[in-house]
Order: C-alpha cells, then sequence, then structure tokens
C-alpha cells in the first residue's frame, strides 16, 4: 500500500535524465519494463557520459599526409550506440552526433549508419557536424524517409574498409545521388572540401560557407533548388558569378561576407530579390556601390563594411522603410547625421554595430532614446563621451551587452554615473555586460567593477587593470 | 463546501471548499456528473485515501485554490527545430515553489507518507501536486547508486544473478566506467 504505483513511477522515472533512466533500468524487473523513453525525442552524444576506456587514435590518409583522431573503437562505439537506440531510437527525431565537450569524434562506420537507420526510423534531422564517417554510411541516410535536415559541416569521410580520404571527386558524385534523392529541406555542408552541387527542389536552406563551391556549382544548384528561402555562401572564395542567385524568387536570407561579390551582382541581386530579410555583405572588399541597397523594403537583417563608400546617404534610404532590426555597419563613413535618422526610422532595432569613427555621443544617445528594444550595441572605437553612459543610465533597460573598447574619451567617471543613477532601478533592467578598454580605453578599477557587478554589469576590461582599488577616481 | 471522507474505519471526514476540491480532476468530473443532487449534503468516500494523506491533500488544494489554471500546450507534430535547439519539444521543467517545498513530507522517515500522497494525488488526477512530488522524487534519485533507489523506494531486486551480471556489463557505459 505504500509503495509507489505504477502510474506514479513512471511519472518519476520519466523526469529523470536520460543516462539516470539507461543505468537504474537494473533496479528491478518493473523498472526495465516500465522505464519511459518516449519523450527522448532528441538526442545528442552530450546527453550521456561516455567511458573512456576505448578511446584510441585513428590515423587515416591523404595525399601522403598523415592525420590522426581520438575516436572509440567502432565494436565499442556500435555497441553502446545499439543499447541507446534500441530505447530511444523509436521516438527520436534529431540524433546529434558531434564532438562537443567529448574527446572522442564520432566515427559513423556503415555498421552505425545500418543500426540508426533500422532504429530510428522516423528521424527527421541527422546532425554528422565533424563526425567520421565511412563514405558507404551515407547510404543509409536514404533509408530515412522522414529526412529533411542533415548536417554534414566539417565532416570527414573515409573509403570503405580503408584508412584513407576519399577524393573529393568520388565524393561529390555519391553524396550529389544520396542528398538528391532525400526530400531535404535543410542541409548543412559548410567546411566541407567537396563540392555538391545539389539538386532538390523540396530544400529550403543551404549552408555551404567555407566550401569549395564555384560558379558553375552555383549555377546548379539555383537552378534546381527553386524553394530555397536561405542560402549561406560566406568565404566561398571559389565563385566569381552570384547572378545565378537571382533566379531564387522566394530568396529570403542570403550571407556572401568574405566573398568576390562585385557592384553588378549586388545591384542585379538586389533588383531581382527586393524580398530579401537578411543580407550579409560585410568584408566584400569588390563592393564600392551600395546605392542598390535601398530596393530591398523588408530588410531586417543588413551587415556591411569595412568601406569608405558606405555613409549617411546610403544609410538614410535603406532605413527610410523602417524595417532594419539588426544592422552591422563597422568601420563604414556612417557619422551622426545617418544614425540620427536610423535611430528616428527604426525603432525595433535590436541589435547595431556602428564602430565608425564619425559616431559620437549626439548619435548613440538618439539611438538609446528612440530603440527602446536595443539589445546589442556595439561602438568600439567611435568618439563617445561620459554622456553616453549617462543617457545609457536612464534608457536602454533592454541592454545586454555593450561594447565600448577603445573608446577614448570614457573613464571612470562615466561608469561612476551609470552606477549610481541605474542602481535604484537595475531590477527592471536586463543583465548588462560591458566590454571595454582595448587598446586606447582609459584604465578602470576592480573597485568600480565589483560596485558594477552589485547591479547587475558586468565589466570586463580589455587590458590589464589597475592593481589598486580606489586608484584614478 | 463539498465533504470528503478518508477510507479509515470510521472514515474521517474533511469539509473543503468547492473550488478548492475541483483541483481534483477526479472529484470535478464526479460533481459533474452528478449536478442537480446537493452535493453539499452527501460526503463523498475516497476508497484509496487515508485520513493523514487526506488532510495533506486537503491543506494543499486549499493552499492552491487561487492558482491559475495550468496553460495544457498541444504537441506540436511538426516543429522547426533548428540543428542547435535539440531539447525543443521537452515539457518545461517543473519548479517547486517555496510553500510547497515545506509542504511536501521530506524526511526520510516520512517517506511513505510522500509516496502515498503521491499515489492519492494520482488517483485524484491532482497533475500540479503530482508534477511537483514527481519532479522532488525523481531530483532524490538522480545520481544515486542502484543500491539507494531500491532501499529508498523500497523496491526488490528481482533479477536472476545471471541477469543481473548481464544487463551490468551492458549499462556499465551509462555509468561513464
Amino acid at each position: 500500500m505504500d509503495d509507489i504505483i505504477d502510474d506514479c513511477m513512471r511519472c518519476i522515472l520519466e523526469r529523470l535524465p536520460l543516462h539516470d533512466r539507461l543505468r537504474l533500468e537494473i533496479v528491478c524487473r518493473k523498472w526495465f519494463e516500465l522505464m519511459p523513453y518516449a519523450d527522448v525525442t532528441a538526442f545528442a552524444l552530450d546527453d550521456v557520459p561516455w567511458p573512456e576506456r576505448h578511446i584510441h587514435e585513428l590515423s587515416y590518409h591523404h595525399n601522403n599526409l598523415t592525420y590522426s583522431q581520438p575516436v572509440m573503437q567502432p565494436k565499442w562505439f556500435c555497441r553502446y550506440m545499439n543499447f541507446l537506440l534500441d530505447r530511444i531510437g523509436p521516438h527520436l527525431r534529431t540524433l546529434i552526433l558531434a564532438p562537443r565537450r567529448n574527446v572522442f569524434r564520432p566515427l559513423v562506420t556503415l555498421e552505425l549508419a545500418h543500426l540508426i537507420a533500422d532504429l530510428c526510423p522516423n528521424l527527421k534531422s541527422a546532425v554528422f557536424t565533424s563526425c567520421i564517417l565511412e563514405s558507404s554510411a551515407t547510404d543509409q541516410l536514404m533509408r530515412l524517409r522522414y529526412l529533411s535536415n542533415v548536417n554534414l559541416s566539417a565532416a570527414v569521410f573515409l573509403e570503405d574498409d580503408r584508412l584513407n580520404l576519399v577524393g573529393n571527386d568520388v565524393l561529390s558524385a555519391k553524396l550529389d545521388a544520396v542528398l538528391s534523392a532525400l526530400r531535404l529541406e535543410r542541409l548543412n555542408l559548410a567546411h566541407c572540401p567537396f563540392v555538391v552541387a545539389i539538386k532538390s527542389g523540396t530544400l529550403r536552406r543551404l549552408q555551404l560557407q567555407g566550401s569549395g563551391l564555384n560558379s558553375q556549382d552555383l549555377t546548379i544548384i539555383c537552378e534546381h533548388c527553386p524553394r530555397l528561402d536561405s542560402l549561406v555562401l560566406s568565404e566561398c572564395r571559389n565563385i566569381v558569378d552570384y547572378n545565378a542567385i537571382t533566379r531564387l524568387s522566394m530568396l529570403k536570407v542570403l550571407w556572401v561576407n568574405g566573398c568576390k561579390l562585385t557592384n553588378e551582382h549586388l545591384s542585379s541581386i538586389c533588383h531581382e530579390c527586393p524580398q530579401l530579410v537578411s543580407l550579409r555583405i560585410n568584408e566584400c572588399t569588390l563592393l564600392t556601390d551600395f546605392r542598390p541597397l535601398k530596393n530591398l523594403r523588408a530588410i531586417e537583417t543588413l551587415w556591411v563594411g569595412p568601406s569608405n563608400r558606405f555613409g549617411d546617404g546610403i544609410l538614410a534610404r535603406i532605413a527610410r522603410n523602417g524595417t532594419l532590426i539588426n544592422l552591422g555597419a563597422s568601420n563604414c563613413a556612417v557619422t551622426d547625421q545617418g544614425v540620427c535618422y536610423l535611430a528616428s526610422r527604426c525603432r525595433k532595432l535590436l541589435e547595431v554595430s556602428l564602430s565608425c569613427t564619425g559616431v559620437t555621443d549626439q548619435g548613440v544617445i538618439m539611438l538609446l532614446k528612440n530603440c527602446r528594444d536595443l539589445q546589442v550595441l556595439n561602438i568600439q572605437f567611435t568618439s563617445v563621451s561620459n554622456e553616453t553612459l549617462k543617457a545609457m543610465a536612464t534608457t536602454a533597460c533592454s541592454l545586454r551587452a555593450l561594447y565600448v573598447q577603445s573608446c577614448r574619451e570614457l573613464d571612470e567617471e562615466g561608469f561612476l554615473y551609470l552606477y549610481e543613477s541605474r542602481g535604484s532601478f537595475a531590477d527592471d533592467c536586463t543583465a548588462l555586460e560591458i566590454q571595454a578598454g582595448g587598446e586606447r580605453g582609459t584604465p578602470i578599477s576592480h573597485w568600480l567593477i565589483s560596485k558594477l557587478q552589485s547591479i547587475g554589469i558586468s565589466l570586463i576590461v580589455q587590458r590589464p587593470l589597475l592593481a589598486l582599488p580606489g586608484l584614478g577616481l | 463546501m463539498i465533504q470528503l471522507c478518508s477510507n479509515d474505519d470510521p472514515p474521517v471526514s474533511f469539509t473543503v471548499p468547492r473550488k478548492a476540491v475541483e483541483l481534483s480532476k477526479t472529484i470535478k468530473t464526479m460533481l459533474e456528473d452528478l449536478e442537480g443532487f446537493d452535493m453539499e449534503q452527501t460526503p463523498i468516500p475516497l476508497p484509496n485515501v487515508d485520513a493523514p494523506t487526506l488532510e495533506l491533500i486537503v491543506k494543499w488544494v486549499e493552499q492552491h485554490q487561487d492558482d491559475p489554471p495550468p496553460v495544457e500546450k498541444p504537441r506540436v507534430e511538426d516543429d522547426d527545430s533548428d540543428d542547435s535547439d535539440a531539447d525543443d519539444d521537452q515539457e518545461p521543467e517543473v519548479v517547486i515553489p517555496e510553500w510547497d517545498k515545506k509542504f511536501l513530507p521530506t524526511d526520510d522517515e516520512q517517506k511513505n507518507q510522500l509516496f502515498k500522497l503521491l499515489n492519492a494525488a494520482n488517483y485524484l488526477e491532482i497533475k500540479p501536486l503530482l508534477d511537483i512530488g514527481c519532479k522532488y522524487v525523481a531530483d532524490k534519485i538522480s545520481g544515486q547508486t542502484v543500491e539507494w533507489v531500491r532501499d529508498y523506494l523500497n523496491m526488490e531486486n528481482d533479477y536472476t544473478p545471471e541477469e543481473e551480471a548481464k544487463l551490468k556489463e551492458e549499462i556499465a557505459w551509462a555509468e561513464g566506467l
């Protein structure tokens, strides 16, 4: 009578972390039968502790070079995964095999891939970031009919039964076939050395940053993946022609930072894809003409710069629609005039990065007063003074990060003012992190840092502090 | 006011405001089914609950009668989870409120009372009470040894030594050994 009935017991067991459930099956037969796993729909390697005794260095070769990675012996890894997936597999929708805190990299052998395909029939999302895969293991993905999200970023592929890396051409052809056969919605092939010119009518989100993609591949992708709404090509330096992107009539997110985008490309993209919501063209050194950006009537996130050709005029043209939420325009020719106009039009701004020498108190204070939702503000290397901190003390309650490194005019007086006037209503404000100091910043004492800490502001000074408390005051 | 009777002999009865008693889905449904009868005069017998447990239940529902009803979120079948946020559709973490922390019979000598309370909360379908009680027990068990758990929950090891050895070998890795 005093024992917990099964219904209650199930309710208790459901609240245990996964690894407790696994190891406590041994308590009694009833628990073995009762142990609930139906709520475990996502699993990442870090969810359970892994024994370290079967970990060894795996060496593989490529072009006469030898690479070495810690992996768990396949026999044991499969055995453990079998035990695990036997229990959680049927309900699993997200499987994340990525080395995070783990001391080994997951080695996905053909046998393990078989297991996954057998035991996790409902998998929607398969993440193999930084895994080492036997190349035939990828074929097993085709058996997962609900799979819509595949992430192979920074993965390494080995020839079957041999410790050689697969040649990029072979891999491209193989993955092309596998991935195009799936009804994928999301695919992440970031930092993969091979290139897959995927053809998928269902694909919506594609990440290829840091890959070797060239213009021809991009053209194939844009032609065959008409439903793409998000395309990340950051640092893809092999692409010289971006015109194919204009075919993507549903594109909302385009990141081409660090690419060889030209003025003509930008112009045609802005003209043909006015629906863009997020555009990153920072670090595109060939760009000099930003006027086409004014066509983007729905733009919420825009990252540009460094460029002395992006100034107040063009910023005003973009800000006029009032759609901006996240703006990165550091190292540009923006001055207070542009910032004031921005602040008057875009009241919904959440994140702003305006590390421009032409920006002073006037612009920043206007921004703080008008944009009450502002959460992140980066104004490093600007000429803002203590006045900005004074304005912040009474406004900017949503701010959670402020970057003011190398702002020469800022000193302890401003921070002290911030402490004194914010103290009284600090409870209504978000916890704030301030990064100060930097090459040109003024020194700040430990005493002040602990004062600020007491009202929820952590001040991080990137330079040796004054050792003695109170100095500098 | 509604009268509730324990299963003792003779039964002990408690008088509880209707609003409080309706935190129990079981009783709420019963009262709805008996709409039209004068329930104020008819004590409701609870064959599965003894007097000390019923006293606790009454104390809890009276304390929580003005709580806003829990929001029942429909399970989203086709979620849009990202790579990064894998634990999207997990239930929100139960937090045990301060009052409840003091209320729960948490001394080790009282553990049988705690288990009776959980069983009663389950029988009476008082989900928030069941949630915090189960959360308390789960937190208590988490990280403990198998032997400790058996002892705490009065569970008997009914595996044969061979079965246990085999299972132990299989499970050993989950201990990080």
